[in-house]
């Protein structure tokens, strides 16, 4: 699977007057490309906390005490603010648990939902084609290099490469403009047709009017081509019934005729978006080597079938044959200095075993950084976390150790004072109800024993590649490395206008609910009602068209109907744009409609965790149970199961299972040791002593019992939804 | 199918309209709460669910239609009566003889009669101590200047109660019929967690030993598992106290669990109204179809095959024929629609 966010052993603090609160307590999360994570608990489990640090936004008074969160090569706690700006908001971007803050007073709803589209198209559009430039550069002198053709060679072929891939993209990018629009026409047509039907009062003229501006202005030649007179028959026919049309206040309907034409208009434009679309690159390859031949007339099946002849019989399998040899050459060359790497590391890793000063450490911290950065192979598409991250992930250890070495005088003050006033109240005999902080509050062990994790770690995984490296299939990687170029060149043509951005925009404020988006696109957002503002900040982290999209309780605030289209909506997008999401909720509802994967989170530590169904039907941990059947069904008529008591004081975290105070299970062991996770099966985990094979064997509630079995025999009867 | 065996009538509304300037933010609903009995009140937000709450413990003037508690008019809206003089006045520039001319001065004259009444119920009744409300943000509704003695006391100061003792003893009373203790008295809001907070709120609204609580959304915003303590609290005060609940919330699940019947609110009117079971088992209006179908439900195989089904006015109804009214299809069972649905849903509750 492909992992595109990892989190390790995160632990994050925060310094309050009253103490230390541990907030989240050493939580390890996989996030899977397309897939949904649900992390469900109760407030101030830390949910929210992980969300925070995983954009880099924790409160001032947060301490990171120790983990890594990795993604695209970076570990997202160590890198600077510079670097951040470009992950936050445009990779990773998040929906807030209470939007009604996040949006300009003073700016038009319009502007704010366009504005992230706008600027952020031009600067991925620039990052692609730096990206494409740089990459094509490496694969043709590493073609050089291995010997596999001549310089001039290579040149050529690189460079026929390069202007035929953007040029197909240009037309595909065209094409799609237009079929979109197209969509979009046929169904505000079949719209407008319907509310005439009803006899509906609407603004008839401006809809088909706008309609026929947008379809007289296709520009790929592709689209319409084979349709141009049809169309333009249809649109002038209905452009001069429209003339004629006056509707009275209790008429709304269209005529016999108007209506004719303008369906006659509709089922030309159906056919437009219904046919079907040409294999762009290759044709792009072939537009370009022959440029007088007329390609447009041509039907697009036979076209594809010559276009992939003469490309592969021209240009590709050579073109190919040629990456092929400089990627193995590539890996090859960089193989012997990741071996190099090694034995530096393994030189300089005995250092850190001893008492360690901060200006050596820095000197080898440094040796090592640029031993393992040497010896990254630019060619490899899949960026390898552990090599990216360990120059951050080095200095960062070691600063960090060094900056805890050295005493705050101040805290050491206030702890030796502190002290000897408990000292003084003991000696009176009086009892003492409050604990001293202590002055150092990291244990400097541990920051010595993370440096040498940087390392060993490292060490690790290049033996791993090098034992793997006979493994390795250079054929996969070099179509790997051809959709990589297909996937920057088509972003390099991505233009956004901005008459398409506001379309977007209209039609993404429809998705998410709000009526007569047209109207409201030009308000203020004080014009708005609360629900409404939620759904134009959802609208509005949708369009920035992000990799990773958080959401933190983004319905908790909207009634079921809004609530439903909302998700429906987050599916949706995260289908077609392959989005990867992490989910942050309370409802359990909700989280068995969107997740894939669940983890549920009790005070700082994830206590269970595994696959939706894992985590339904076959719940483990008391506290799943608890959530499970604290909430009422449709069916249920039993009393409500309520955790008795609230979540402990995370200033003092309990030595033990958290739960234990409320869980009505619990076992000795609970309040003195902390439970490990047992593994129930390959995908589901769950941290609790009743798993261990020495415990008493206990039965599921029967209430959640009895809800599974339920469930199972609904949908065993064909999944019928609410009787 | 559900039987019809109500107690005592407590509650009347009738033909209650609020309008705000020319939103009608309620329009026209009717509906009676029993003695004892919990009604729910669903709908999106902006349906006009919390302003029919609110249009009840009076909080605002209502602009047509009665309300009735235990028999008593307790408020009117004179926009009916206004309107009649209005029409009348109109009849009687064109009215031809002496007779009609003289009915359609008496009808004035009458209409103006019941403005007066309306206008004096409106200013004199209250009903303050006898229906309660508990808010949906226990944060925003407590003051945080005063302790939990104060706010929950405040109703009884303000009827007249002066005896420090007394007072003491209804408040802690209170406070442990919500399962709290007399200690939690001299503390302040901010001290609470959020379930013990709504759970001050209900003791500060039980205190003055009300026939009913208007809960306005009163778990929408705590977390599942407190969710749960104040659900089965409110289950207990009702059962131990025999209290009527008006229970406002969009969360189906809790309302089917809760409620003994149920009414759906779509922009301003009362779609359907049925018992709980009912409602639940033969929804009817399309809209209630729609609302139904977007519960979300703990069991990801059904979740991930579910088809909400999406509620168009437009192309659910065929209404340029005959108006939509209120109608009985079933003993109980009501629902918005005109008489050629209602045979339709006739057929399907005879199946």
């Amino acid at each position: 699977m492909d992992k595109i966010l990892e989190v390790k052993n995160l632990k994050i603090s925060f310094r309050t007057n009253s103490g230390i609160v541990r907030a989240v307590r050493d939580i390890s999360l996989d996030l899977e490309k397309g897939k949904t994570l649900a992390i469900v608990g109760e407030s101030g489990s830390g949910k929210s906390v992980t969300s925070k640090a995983i954009l880099g936004i924790l409160a001032g008074n947060s301490i990171v005490e120790g983990g890594e969160i990795l993604y695209d090569g970076m570990d997202l706690l160590k890198i600077d603010e510079e670097q951040m700006h470009k992950v936050r908001g445009d990779k990773i971007s998040m929906i807030f648990q209470d939007p009604l803050s996040s949006l300009n007073p003073i700016v038009k709803i319009g502007n704010q939902i366009t504005e992230a589209t706008l600027l952020k198209n031009k600067a991925n559009r620039r990052e692609a084609r730096n990206q494409f430039n740089s990459v094509l550069a490496l694969l043709r002198q590493a073609m050089v290099d291995s010997k596999a053709c001549s310089e001039e060679k290579a040149k050529e072929m690189c460079g026929t490469f390069d202007t035929f891939c953007i040029k197909a993209n240009k037309f595909e990018h065209l094409y799609n403009v237009d079929d979109e629009v197209c969509e979009d026409c046929s169904a505000h047509l079949k719209d407008l047709l319907f509310k005439a039907e009803k006899n509906q009062k609407q603004n008839v003229k401006y809809i088909v009017g706008d309609v026929l501006n947008k379809t007289g202005n296709f520009k790929s030649e592709f689209f319409v081509h084979e349709y141009k007179e049809k169309l333009a028959n249809a649109s002038k026919e209905v452009k001069e019934l429209l003339s004629d049309y006056k509707p009275t206040a209790d008429n709304n309907r269209l005529g016999e005729k108007l209506e004719n034409a303008i369906k006659e208009l509709d089922s030309v434009i159906e056919a437009m978006y219904n046919q079907t679309k040409p294999n762009f690159f290759r044709i792009g390859f072939y537009a370009l080597k022959n440029p007088n031949e007329d390609i447009y007339s041509e039907d697009t099946e036979a076209l594809n079938e010559k276009a992939l002849k003469f490309l592969d019989e021209n240009f590709m399998l050579e073109f190919l044959e040629y990456t092929e040899k400089a990627l193995k050459y590539s890996a090859e060359k960089y193989l012997a200095k990741k071996r190099e790497a090694v034995k530096v590391l393994q030189e300089q890793l005995s250092y850190f075993d001893g008492t360690i000063s901060e200006k050596e450490s820095k000197a080898r911290a440094k040796v090592m950084t640029g031993a393992v950065l040497g010896a990254i192979d630019p060619l490899e598409i899949k960026k390898d976390n552990r090599a990216y991250t360990f120059d951050t992930g080095i200095n960062d250890a070691v600063n960090r150790y060094f900056r805890f070495e050295k005493q705050n005088p101040k805290e050491q003050a206030r702890f030796d004072k502190q002290t000897a006033k408990v000292e003084k109240l003991k000696a009176r005999g009086k009892k003492v109800d409050w604990k001293v902080v202590p002055a150092n509050i990291v244990d400097l062990d541990l920051l010595k024993k993370n440096i040498s994790n940087v390392i060993n770690g490292l060490i690790d995984d290049y033996s791993e590649f090098d034992k793997n490296f006979e493994k390795i299939a250079f054929s996969e990687r070099k179509v790997e490395i051809v959709d990589f170029f297909k996937d920057r060149a088509s972003k390099v043509v991505y233009k956004i206008t901005r008459s398409m951005a506001k379309e977007n925009a209209i039609k993404l404020m429809e998705e998410v609910g709000i009526s007569e988006p047209r109207m409201r696109y030009n308000q203020y957002p004080f014009e708005f009602s609360g629900g409404m503002r939620q759904r134009i900040v959802i609208a509005i982290a949708l369009t920035a068209d992000p990799e990773i999209l958080i959401c933190d309780e983004p319905t908790t605030a909207l009634d079921v109907t809004i609530q439903a289209q909302i998700l429906e909506l987050i599916n949706d997008l995260k289908k077609k744009r392959n989005l990867s999401i992490i989910f942050i909720t309370h409802d359990l509802g909700v989280v068995a409609n969107m997740a894939d994967d669940i983890a549920v989170m009790y005070a700082g530590k994830i206590v269970e965790q595994g696959t939706a169904s894992d985590v339904f039907y076959d719940p483990r941990h008391p506290y799943t149970w608890a959530l499970l059947s604290s909430m009422p069904d449709l069916d249920t008529k039993e009393k409500l199961e309520s955790i008795p008591g609230t979540p402990p004081n995370m200033i003092y975290p309990p030595v033990g299972d958290a739960f234990a105070d409320r869980n009505k299970y619990a076992m000795q062991i609970d309040y003195e040791m902390q439970p490990p996770m047992f593994e129930i099966s390959e995908t589901h985990r769950a941290a609790t002593w009743l798993l261990h094979p020495d415990a008493p064997k206990l039965e599921t509630p029967a209430i959640i019992r009895d809800r599974i079995a339920r469930m199972k025999a609904k949908n065993n009867n064909g999944g019928e939804i609410n009787g | 199918m559900a039987e019809v065996k109500h107690g005592e009538e407590l509650l009347r509304v009738e033909h209650l309209c609020q309008y705000f300037g020319r939103t009608k933010a309620v329009d026209d609903v009717s509906f009676s709460i029993y003695k004892g009995e919990v009604f729910g009140l669903v709908g999106e937000s902006g349906c006009g669910k919390t302003t029919t709450g609110r249009s009840i413990i009076k909080i605002y003037d209502i602009t047509s239609g009665n309300i009735f508690l235990e028999g008593k008019r307790v408020a009117a809206g004179v926009m009916s009566y206004k309107k009649a003089i209005a029409e009348a006045k109109q009849k009687l520039k064109t009215a031809a003889t002496a007779e009609e001319k003289a009915a359609l001065k008496k009808e004035i004259a009458d209409n103006r009669e019941e403005i007066k009444k309306a206008l004096h119920v409106q200013k004199k009744e209250k009903v303050v101590d006898k229906v309660q409300m508990i808010f949906q943000d226990p944060i925003a509704s407590l003051d945080p200047r005063m302790t939990v003695r104060e706010i929950i006391a405040e109703g009884l100061i303000i009827n007249g109660e002066k005896d420090k003792k007394v007072i003491d003893e209804k408040v802690f009373e209170a406070l442990e019929k919500v399962g709290l203790v007399r200690e939690h008295a001299g503390r302040y809001p901010h001290e609470f967690s959020g379930g013990q907070r709504q759970r001050i709120g209900i003791a500060r609204s039980v205190i003055m030993h009300p026939e009913m609580i208007i809960a306005d959304e009163p778990v929408s915003a705590l977390d599942v598992s407190i969710q749960a303590q104040v659900i089965n609290l409110l289950n207990d005060l009702r059962k131990e106290y025999g209290i009527t609940i008006m229970f406002i919330a969009h969360d189906l699940s809790v309302v089917k669990y809760f409620s003994d019947r149920i009414g759906v609110m779509y922009y301003g009117k009362l779609v359907e109204l049925a018992s709980s079971d009912e409602l639940f088992a033969h929804p009817l209006h399309p809209y209630t179809k729609s609302l139904l179908s977007a519960i979300p439900l703990p069991d990801p195989d059904t979740e991930k095959n579910r088809k909400r089904i999406v509620y168009d006015k437009l192309k659910d109804h065929d209404y340029s024929k005959q108006g939509p009214t209120m109608r009985e299809i079933v003993p109980g069972h009501f629902v918005y629609c005109n008489d050629e649905e209602a045979e339709r849903y006739k057929k399907i509750c005879a199946e």
